[in-house]
Formats: C-alpha cells, structure tokens, sequence
C-alpha cells in the first residue's frame, strides 16, 4: 500500500451548503500538457453562461426493514457544470458518484437542495427533458428491436414522430447501428448495446449528456470507439458529466474534474491542475487514497 | 403515456410466458380439465315409473312448453304416468333448468284436471284431486354441472395468471433487466408510468379471461345437456358477462402490479403476489364466480335483469353481487393507494 500522497489539492472538503456556488473551472488545457497526456485532442471548453449546477444537494437511501437507518449516500454538495463542459467525476467506490449523476439526471430527487439549469431552479421533470443519461444498468428493451427502443426513447420525451424517425436514421448512421436497426437487443453485443443507450439518450438532443461509466464491460476496441464517440459530441460543444474509474479516460475527454469522497466534493478543478500523463495518474491515485486514509 | 402503454403491450406479445400464461394455457386446460370432470360425474339415482309419451297428457306437456328452454332444446321430454292416486311426472329426461321445470308443473296442474276429465273420463272432482296431487318423482339428471360451477373457477385463477405474469414482468422485470432506470428517466411522471402498467396488466387480464372463459363455453356447448344451460350467446349476454369479469379482474392486476413494484426481485414479488392473491380470491373469486354464473346460466335480456337473476338466490344460488362488487371496489382502491404510495417510493430503490 502506498502512503497517502500530500498532493496539494486545490480544494479540499465538502463546500458548506448555504455557501453560494463556486464558479466552473473549465481551465483549458495548455496545448503542451495535452501533448504530454495521453495524445488526444480533448475538446476545448466553451466558456458560456448556464449549464447545470447543484446546490446544496443531498441524498440518503433507507436500508434495513426491522430498525431502518438511513445510509447517507451525498452530503450536501455544491457545483455547477459549464455549458459546453466536459466533467469527469472521480472517486472511489461509494462515494456518491452514481448518485450525483443520478440527480444530475433528474432520476432521483435529491433530498434537500436543488438542481438548476441555466441559472434557474428546475423541477425532476423538466429536468429530464434536458438531460440525457447514458449507464451501464440502464439497459434497452431487450425484446424490442434497435430501432424500436430509440423511438420508444423518442416518445416518452414527446418528440414528434416525424422528427424522431429522422433523428433516429441520423443517429443510427453517425453510431454504425443501421445494419442492427431491425435486430433485437438482447441480440447485440455490449459494445453494440452501449452505442444504442447512447443514440437513445441523444434522441431528445438534450443540453447535458451524463454518462455513467460507459465503459463498463466493454472490450477495449469498443471501449475506444466509444470514446471516440465521447470526444466527437464534445467537440461539437455538447455538455458532458462523465463518471469514470479510469483516469486515462477522464484525462484523455474531460477538461475538468470532480472527485467525491464519502459523499463530499474534496477536489473540484481542472484536470491541469493535477498535471498529465503520469503525474496526472499519481495525483488522482494520491486523491482518492488519501481519501480511503 | 400511450406510447409506453403500447410498449408494455407490444413487449408482452414477444415474451413467450405472458402469451403462454394468457393465452394458450386457458385453452389446454379448460377441455382436459373439463374431461376429467365429466368422467367421474355420477349418474342421478332415478325412478321411472311409466312412459306415456303419445297419450293426452304428454300432449298437455307439450301444449305447455311454452318456456324458452323448452323451445330452444329438442330433446326436453317428460314422461307423465297416471298411478292409482297420483299423476307422477319423471323429469330424468328433462334438459332445461330447475326454474322452467317448476313452472311447467305449474302449468300441468292447472290443466291436468280438466284434460283427465275430458280424455280418460274422470269425473271432474277426481280429477281436481288428481291434479293436486301432480308431482315430480325423478329429479333432472345434471348436466356437467361440474364443469359448469368450475367455469368461473378457471376464470377467476386465469385471470390471476393473465394479471400476475405481465404485472410482474412490466414491474420487477424491469427493474431486474434494468430497464426501469432508463425508463424513469424519461420526462414521464411515475404516476403516469405505473397507470399504463396497470393498464397494460389490466388488458392481459381480461384477455386472459374472456379466452378462458370462451374455451369453456365452447367445450360446455359440445354436449347438449350442458348447452341448454347455457345463456343464449348473444353480444350483449357476452359483453355484459365481460364487463363483470373485467372490473373484478382489476384488483387482481393492480395487486400484482403493487407487489411486483414492492419487490426487488420477481422471486420475492411471487411471494408477495400468493399472499395477495390468495386474499383476492376470496372477495373478487366471489365476483368473478358472480360473473362467470351469469355468462353460463342466466338466459337474461338486459343488465338489470341480470343483476336482478343474480340476486335472486333460486335462480343462482351464490352470493350476492352487490357487496361483493363493493368488497372488490375497497379491495382495489385499498390496492390502488397503496400502489400510489409505493409509486411515491419507486425512485428511492435504482
């Protein structure tokens, strides 16, 4: 076991609730350090006003039957996600991750504080209409066909018949899924199965894609189209929360970064901030073991 | 909301269970069932005293079937024997219902005196006497009244099955496919996505149902002794029997649509689904059975008729429909609030 790091993070602990919200840091990488990283071109943030924030958000789940307890899954939690911005949200196992991008995503209500998008407080609902979600346990219809499950996607967020067939054939030609559209589900392989959560959740074209570890399971031939894919929505300027547990991924995509520990933020900034390539590695891995001492 | 109630459906129709429990098991069971049943029926015990079937008074029989059940069966016979101090009637033969034979005995006392006294030459306070004393000594042999009081039986565990498969499927099924997370993301409100499973259990259910039902219909029609127990299948008869069966069907379907919500797992929603059912039984069984009688005995015209047969305890002697239906009424809407509070709960266990 490694000693924990004294990596200076730039912030550390929890942000008080009744604080008001940092601002983004979508710090753009130096071209230099993007050389030194792992050679992809991540995309450069737009810095432009909205996007998605959380203020104050908290979140517990009840367990037990005879003497329940309440499991305290996110502590109040505060940050605001750029438009234009790509996230990577980092930590270890139970910190709160799935359930940030959950309410990020508008599937859980949090508990107390409140979600906002483009600077105003927006209710679960309204919420998914905006946001698309994209995990590895939302699994498609496995008895409907390709094509059927993105529809479906289409008219549960009430787009018009016409514009989703469109939109659909549009999709199913940029993510190679024409040839599967007629095939069930359960008939894909996981690198195919991940490409069609991933067109059924842009079928609404929402402003912030949240990706739940999308790589999950995948081999690495899918695992690297599917950040393909990653990169290419957010270079053209598609809002991105990705959560990840490897950090070449994070550095390659993201351009910013939110690591949990027990359900508080103890590092919110640019991926630059914690240098690339290796050192980028060691810093994070110093983070979350620091987290775990 | 549609679009999902159309997907439940569309994705039940491809799950060989649901169509194999809706469907093709009613129609496997009710005629293999049935024949079990009609083998080991008893013959009645039964006194045949004379034969009479060209003399005056098997006339004066036929003169007085005037009762629908007479028309409509060709084979009724009475066998009417005058004994030394009685006219002794033997209704072995007879097809129709209990009702129609009672009225026709009626009718034959009312006229036997004076047929007695004009063809066998009987003076006419003989005869009043004689005609008094007309009674039934043989009882109609049953027809497969066996069958026929398990009709509604079939029906009730049918629609159970109809319901509980496709309610367990649209509800822990999906969540053990993960398929629930995806669709909870989705704009829709739970409200709206519990309503279309329910509907969408509901739909199965009654399809479940009406095949079952039309299954033993159709096997009870094979033998004219049971047939002439049946209601005249007209579209109406059909549809009201359907609607009865329909709305007691529909706590089954939402029960089970509740403890499929309540479970993580659809082991642990079957647990909860025997307890449901086994308490939904004995109030919609009621009903359905209520419902079922009415398909299969009562040859009514109109609803109120109906609901009037029902009520009657000699023309069907089960329980009587009115609380019953109120005991389903609680029933569901015990199971509907619960079912809304659980709805409140179904994002709290992704």
């Amino acid at each position: 076991m490694m000693a924990p790091t004294t990596h200076p993070a730039p912030r550390l602990g929890p942000p008080p609730p009744a604080q008001p919200m940092p601002p983004a840091q979508p710090m753009p990488r130096p071209a230099r350090q993007r050389a030194e990283g792992s050679g992809a071109t991540s995309p450069q943030p737009r810095r432009e006003p909205g996007g998605l924030a959380v203020e104050g958000v908290a979140k517990s789940y009840r367990e037990g039957f005879v003497r329940p307890r309440l499991a305290r899954a996110l502590r109040p939690v505060s940050a605001r996600f750029g438009q234009g911005e790509v996230i990577g949200v980092v930590g270890p196992n139970g910190a709160g991750k799935s359930t940030l991008l959950k309410i990020l995503s508008g599937v859980l209500p949090p508990d107390t504080g409140r979600v906002m998008l483009d600077g105003l407080p927006v209710a679960s609902q309204a919420l998914r209409r905006r946001v698309g979600y994209v995990s590895d346990h939302a699994a498609p219809y496995p008895k409907l066909t390709v094509r059927e499950n993105i529809l479906l996607r289409a008219s549960l967020h009430g787009v018009p018949r016409a514009v989703a067939a469109a939109r659909c054939e549009a999709l199913l030609e940029s993510y190679c899924l024409a040839e599967l559209q007629h095939r069930a589900a359960d008939a894909l392989s996981t690198g195919e199965n991940q490409k069609l959560r991933l067109a059924g959740a842009l079928i609404h074209e929402p402003a912030v894609l949240v990706l739940d570890e999308p790589t999950t399971g995948l081999d690495m031939v899918a695992a690297c189209e599917l950040f393909e894919t990653i990169v290419q929505l957010a270079g053209k300027g598609q809002t991105l929360v990705l959560c990840s547990h490897a950090a070449q991924e994070i550095e390659r995509v993201c351009n910013s970064l939110l690591v949990l520990r027990a359900g508080s933020v103890v590092f919110r900034g640019a991926c630059a901030d914690l240098g690339s390539g290796a050192s980028f590695e060691a810093a994070l891995l110093g983070l979350l073991r620091g987290v775990a001492a | 909301m549609l679009g999902l109630f159309r997907k439940e459906l569309r994705d039940l129709v491809r799950q060989p269970r649901a169509l194999l429990a809706a469907l093709l098991y009613p129609l496997l069971v009710v005629p293999l069932l049935g024949a079990a049943l009609d083998r080991g029926a008893p013959a009645p015990p039964c006194l045949r005293l004379s034969s009479d079937a060209t003399g005056p008074l098997a006339r004066a029989v036929t003169a007085s079937s005037e009762l629908p059940s007479c028309r409509a069966t060709a084979g009724n016979r009475l066998s009417v024997a005058v004994a030394r101090d009685a006219v002794l009637v033997d209704a072995r033969d007879w097809r129709g219902p209990d009702r129609d034979l009672q009225a026709l005995v009626a009718r034959l006392r009312g006229r036997v005196a004076s047929v007695i006294a004009e063809r066998m030459g009987i003076d006419s306070a003989a005869a009043a006497t004689l005609a008094d004393s007309v009674r039934i000594v043989s009882k109609p042999a049953p027809a497969r009244h066996g069958l026929a009081m398990v009709v509604p039986l079939l029906a009730l565990f049918l629609a159970a099955l109809g319901a509980v498969y496709p309610a367990l499927e649209s509800g822990v099924g999906e969540r053990e496919t993960g398929t629930l997370l995806g669709l909870l993301q989705s704009p829709l409100s739970d409200a709206a996505v519990v309503a279309a499973k329910a509907a969408a259990a509901w739909v199965c259910a009654c399809l479940a149902v009406a095949v079952a039902t039309a299954a033993a219909v159709a096997w009870l029609m094979l033998d004219p002794r049971s047939a002439a127990e049946l209601a005249p299948l007209t579209a109406g008869t059909v549809t009201r029997a359907l609607a009865l069966v329909a709305i007691a069907a529909m706590p089954l379907a939402v029960g089970a649509l509740l403890a499929s919500l309540w479970s993580r797992s659809i082991r642990e929603a079957q647990q909860y689904v025997m307890i449901l059912v086994a308490a939904a039984v004995l109030l919609a069984g009621s009903a359905i059975g209520v419902a079922g009688r009415a398909a299969v005995h009562l040859p009514v015209a109109d609803a109120a008729g109906a609901l009037a047969a029902v009520l009657s305890p000699e023309r069907a002697p089960v329980p009587p429909l009115a609380p019953i239906l109120l005991l389903n009424g609680a029933l569901a809407l015990a199971l509907g609030g619960l079912t809304v509070r659980r709805t409140r709960r179904l994002r709290q266990a992704l």
